[in-house]
């Protein structure tokens, strides 16, 4: 097989530059792409990380998004509870953008913020996974009734299931390394070896979720990409002379371990930013997006996927952040906003996934400290457990109609089956169940590699299963006919 | 020569080979106390002011060398203490005056005046952290003076005040704003950025009232300032427990106050011993919580009830931000509360209530050695031993004359405790040429805490005797985010710039530390900020600084453009630019605490000699160059 293509006699390079063009890459034959990478290093062909450019985005809606108002269902004594519950917090009818459920053709409404996010829906390009939360193990209401489940530490704490969410350890407040750090010791050694930085990028600042052993999140600006450092390398005397003094002093000579932390922090951003900057520099993108803090920070991810031939980049993994999710108070006002800054920037960055002809290689999930309390303070709601998230990316459509994932709950009454107290409800679906269906995607193997990354996966979902925990995405080595079929012509049924 | 000096000097048997430390040549007894005076100075200055300028490291050195380490720092203290406090909103409502705003209308201005009320707020705080400028009659105090005291009796009070500014207070005050977290991302704050959607009405400069209250408590009490940090509107909005109604068959309590009041503000999250040590659970091993989450529905009982001052009824929004929050009694929950296994009765009214809760978390075992350490971090270092956190705690207990929660207490013992005050290595030796040489070392990962950008930026500004061309002396430097990654008033939540837990990958994370820490494990909180984007941004803005030796201020205001200068003063660097060696280790002391190698020294002196004849371009590089030497950054 390997003699009759013509890709052994790419040199790296060119194979890169091949390889790094989405649109290209998901027009050739699986095979061929496993040969291509083959000719790369022989090792990679029977990695589970091959199959071309992969990416992840994490859109962390910080503070705690009101998911249950983003999306409430309408079917008739489904709403009449939900109002009931919410009081005067619940979304009116009036605007909400009908949303149907392939599976049971239940109907939800879509927060009337967010009409693009409805729109991608409906054509597939986008979904939901409902009632999500951090979980030690599958847990009942009748085991946290008696006190005899095992609960997440720090329940309802922002720090705590914030940090919960990136470690996917929540029976530890100490853990100190993120599943997608993890995840990155892991994929760097197989697929971006040689690269001038990880493959973790973090838009704005520094998260758990991307630190793992031997990596840390490459730290970039929304609105300035990397800042390099002035004058390093110049030819000016001044310049001259503090490049020279600045490359003796981070050298490795300190016994002090925070000096040296701090000498190969600053060797690193000054070596990583003259790289991400040369990556970078050459990217042109039409795609408009809305001049918002997150806009800024989703168009910096563009431009980073724009570049990942250059990054040496085959996967990618990116976290960006929304605040003010945090509504105790004034939520009639404050939710909505948010909600429309959402939608904006996640239809420009689909746009531009469009423009890239990426689509199909990039998942874009969100990820929130938590749901909040159905009950109503007066002017806002509080922290509480499950949630609703939303995934986007071509890979989600490619054999069914329009649906969701994980359970969207039964009934949203007050002291319904699943509410621990004040609304604040009990997830169905785990964080690790959610999590492990990207990293599995991303090239991850059902093995003890994917127990390394998400420790207490095993307590959801066995070893072997070709399947992901929820269904969601197409998985490699997994046959799959519709994979193939559906890969050509995404890019424009993507528009 | 320096260089030679220093291959002799590694053989002999008292010089420990591992100790990294920077090495000076001194000529007799009173060169090494001036130099040892002035760098413990520095190292003091840097941890109760916002950096010493050289004419105030200069008075206290030899105030040290008068009366005596311990005894001037606290003769220093006291005297701080009796100062008059600086406040931050009078600044900032006398800059928007100067731009020709009319302060009994700011209600009225319309986003189309484009009054960013960010810049005045910033701008007010860098002012009054970095002091006045120096009068432009002062002469250059670079040479130490013999005589402190003598020399300041004749001088014109105004140079007086100049120097003697509330600096203690306003670093307390940072370090409590760093605890007692707000932003300005409240409702009604005006924020323009997160405030998009809203009215843009400028109904006051907001948090400016607030930390104008923690500079006013900064010397007083702990108990006194949870009071009114509770009680304080800009904080009932920010964390929402203005306006909290009691239970309803619709609604329930706000419970955000009641959970940070008490993860944050007082007895955080595990039970601890009086050394800050956790407290784990005998069976299973596990950190035993110190509170639950029904302690915060019951304390969320407590905080209902509180509403703006001077309203006609409960919820009407009008947002006095400058009187503290008053009770609504309809609203309050007056049933009995199980507070961490206190019970209170029926019937009590909101402030009753309050006292009884704020009572029973100052009066908590945690409390001490919790606020302890966070302040410790703040000001000295970032792994206190269990046994500073202990002393402090015991001030903090009790301050001699029964009086739990004094600041003052806890600020002395803070700042006075051996750890504290013996940080560095004075080693004292003579080498084979027969010259006298003072080794200075620091003691290594358990003692040291990288300095936060402000900070490290105030300290540049005020090393460099920053003054201001503005008519009034303004230092309206605005927001710099964009170059600290950190800005007063703009922390991204409660939880601060970064956590006190916070430790960075890489080789801390394998680091064991001694017995002597509490829980096992090395922090550094700092570090969360250093991003790869910030880590450069800082070194490029003092690159720019230090170019033009100037800042440059520009300001679209009310009635015209403002155009003016802070300007940097080295001309003691440049007097000792032709001699490199001298050079450096005149901006050793100045920046690093004496701490900079001598290994690393030699180099930087070999570069400078090789690479530059201009005594311009020497100082200016030599400046930037230390400016992110981590022995200049990471301080002991």
């Amino acid at each position: 097989m390997k003699k009759n293509h013509p890709a052994q006699s790419y040199s790296r390079r060119q194979f890169l530059r091949m390889g790094g063009s989405c649109a290209a890459m998901s027009q050739l034959p699986l095979m061929s792409t496993m040969v291509m990478l083959g000719a790369t290093r022989a090792a990679l062909a029977q990695s589970p990380a091959a199959g071309g450019y992969k990416a992840l985005v994490c859109i962390a809606l910080s503070g705690g998004n009101d998911s249950f108002n983003m999306l409430s269902p309408i079917d008739y004594e489904a709403r009449g509870e939900y109002e009931d519950a919410r009081t005067n917090l619940a979304e009116s009818m009036e605007g909400l953008h009908q949303l149907v459920d392939a599976r049971d053709g239940r109907r939800y409404g879509l927060h009337a913020s967010m009409p693009d996010v409805a729109q991608l829906y409906r054509d597939g390009a986008l979904s939901f996974v409902n009632n999500v939360g951090t979980l030690i193990r599958p847990t009942t209401m009748k085991q946290i009734q008696r006190g005899e489940a095992r609960l997440p530490l720090g329940l309802f704490s922002h720090s705590d299931q914030q940090r919960h969410w990136q470690t996917a350890v929540p029976q530890s407040r100490t853990e100190r390394t993120g599943w997608a750090g993890r995840m990155a010791d892991y994929l760097s050694d197989q697929v971006n070896f040689d690269a001038p930085i990880g493959m973790n990028i973090a838009v704005g600042q520094l998260n758990i979720l991307q630190t793992g052993v031997g990596q840390l999140p490459y730290v970039v600006d929304g609105r300035g990409g990397a800042s390099v450092l002035e004058g390093y390398g110049g030819s000016h005397v001044q310049d001259r002379i503090v490049t020279e003094a600045t490359d003796a002093m981070l050298e490795d000579i300190y016994d002090d371990l925070l000096k040296l932390t701090h000498a190969r922090s600053r060797r690193r951003a000054i070596d990583a930013a003259r790289a991400y900057q040369a990556a970078t520099s050459g990217v042109i993108l039409k795609t408009e997006f809305p001049k918002t803090a997150l806009g800024e920070r989703l168009r910096q991810v563009a431009v980073a996927i724009a570049a990942r031939t250059e990054l040496v980049h085959h996967r990618q993994m990116f976290v960006v952040d929304q605040g003010g999710y945090d509504t105790h108070d004034a939520q009639h006002k404050q939710h909505p906003r948010l909600l429309r800054e959402l939608n904006d920037a996640l239809k420009a960055f689909h746009a531009a996934l469009v423009e890239l002809g990426c689509l199909d290689q990039v998942m874009t999930y969100t990820a929130s400290d938590f749901g909040r309390t159905l009950s109503s303070n007066g002017d806002g709601s509080d922290h509480g457990w499950g949630g609703n998230q939303i995934v986007m990316g071509g890979a989600l459509a490619r054999c069914s109609n329009p649906r969701m994932y994980g359970e969207y709950p039964q009934s949203l009454a007050m002291g319904n089956a699943l509410d621990v107290g004040r609304g604040r409800l009990l997830p169905t679906t785990a964080v690790d169940q959610y999590m492990a269906e990207l990293a599995l995607w991303l090239g991850v193997p059902n093995d003890h590699t994917l127990v390394d990354i998400l420790p207490n996966i095993r307590n959801f979902y066995g070893p072997g299963n070709l399947n992901g925990p929820l269904g969601m995405l197409p998985m490699q080595g997994r046959a799959d006919n519709c994979l193939l079929n559906s890969t050509l012509g995404r890019g424009l049924s993507g528009l | 020569m320096r260089k030679i000096l220093l291959v002799v000097c590694l053989g002999l048997p008292f010089w420990a080979p591992n100790v990294m430390g920077g090495s000076f040549i001194v000529e007799d007894e009173e060169q090494a106390q001036v130099l040892r005076s002035r760098i413990l100075a520095t190292q003091f200055l840097s941890r109760a002011s916002f950096g010493g300028k050289p004419a105030e490291i200069d008075a206290l050195a030899a105030e040290i060398r008068k009366q005596g380490y311990k005894d001037a720092l606290e003769f220093w203290i006291d005297h701080q203490f009796g100062l008059p406090a600086s406040f931050h909103e009078p600044v900032a409502e006398k800059m928007l005056r100067n731009h020709g705003y009319d302060l009994d209308r700011l209600p009225e201005y319309k986003k189309e005046d484009k009054i960013w009320v960010p810049h005045y707020r910033s701008s007010s705080w860098w002012h009054v952290v970095l002091g006045e400028p120096e009068p432009s009659l002062e002469e250059d105090t670079s040479e130490s003076q013999p005589s402190g005291e003598e020399s300041s009796e004749s001088e014109p009070a105004s140079k007086k005040e100049a120097v003697e500014r509330d600096q203690l207070r306003q670093r307390m005050a940072w370090a409590l704003a760093q605890i007692f977290v707000v932003n300005d991302a409240g409702n009604g704050f005006n924020n323009p950025e997160r405030e998009a959607h809203a009215p843009n009405k400028l109904l006051s400069l907001g948090v400016l009232h607030y930390y104008d209250m923690l500079v006013r408590n900064a010397f007083g009490n702990y108990r006194e300032l949870l009071g009114e940090v509770t009680l304080h509107p800009v904080m009932g909005t920010f964390l929402g427990h203005a306006y909290n109604a009691k239970e309803t068959a619709t609604r329930q309590p706000d419970e955000n106050y009641a959970r940070e009041v008490q993860q944050l503000f007082s007895i955080g999250l595990y039970e601890l011993d009086a050394w800050g040590r956790i407290l784990v659970d005998e069976n299973t091993g596990e950190p035993l919580a110190s509170y639950t989450n029904d302690d915060i529905v019951e304390f969320a009982r407590v905080f209902t009830g509180l509403g703006f001052a001077g309203e006609d009824h409960f919820g009407s929004y009008q947002r006095n931000f400058h009187e503290p929050m008053i009770m609504y009694e309809r609203f309050h929950d007056q049933g009995e509360k199980r507070l961490l296994g206190v019970d209170l009765d029926a019937g009590r009214s909101v402030l009753e209530d309050i006292a009884s809760a704020l009572d029973i978390l100052f009066h908590h075992d945690n409390t001490a050695p919790f606020i302890a350490r966070l302040l410790i971090q703040r000001l000295v270092k970032s792994n206190p031993s269990g046994e500073y956190i202990y002393e402090v705690g015991q001030a903090f207990a009790d301050n001699g004359q029964g009086v739990r929660g004094d600041f003052k207490a806890v600020i002395k013992a803070i700042l006075l405790n051996p750890e504290a005050l013996y940080s560095l290595r004075f080693e004292d030796s003579v080498d084979a040429s027969g010259q006298r040489r003072i080794t200075v070392s620091g003691g290594g990962t358990e003692h040291s805490r990288l300095m936060e950008p402000v900070l490290l930026y105030s300290a540049f500004l005020r090393a460099f005797k920053a003054s201001s061309t503005h008519p009034e002396g303004y230092f309206a430097l605005g927001e710099l985010s964009h170059s600290l990654g950190q800005q007063a008033h703009r922390a991204p939540s409660v939880f601060n710039f970064y956590l006190p837990d916070h430790q960075p990958a890489g080789p801390l994370q394998d680091y064991k530390p001694s017995g002597n820490l509490p829980n096992g494990r090395v922090s550094a909180p700092e570090f969360q900020i250093m991003t790869d984007v910030a880590a450069n941004r800082y070194i490029n803005r003092v690159r720019d600084d230090i170019r033009d030796l100037e800042v440059d201020i520009t300001f679209q205001a009310a009635n015209g453009p403002y155009s003016y200068k802070i300007a940097l003063n080295i001309d003691d660097e440049l007097a000792l630019a032709h001699d490199p060696d001298a050079l450096l280790a005149h901006l050793d002391i100045k920046l690093c605490h004496g701490t900079l190698s001598d290994e690393l020294r030699d180099t930087l002196s070999e570069i400078l000699e090789n690479t530059a004849e201009n005594v311009h371009s020497r100082s200016r590089a030599a400046i930037l160059a230390l400016a992110g030497a981590p022995d200049c950054v990471v301080h002991e």
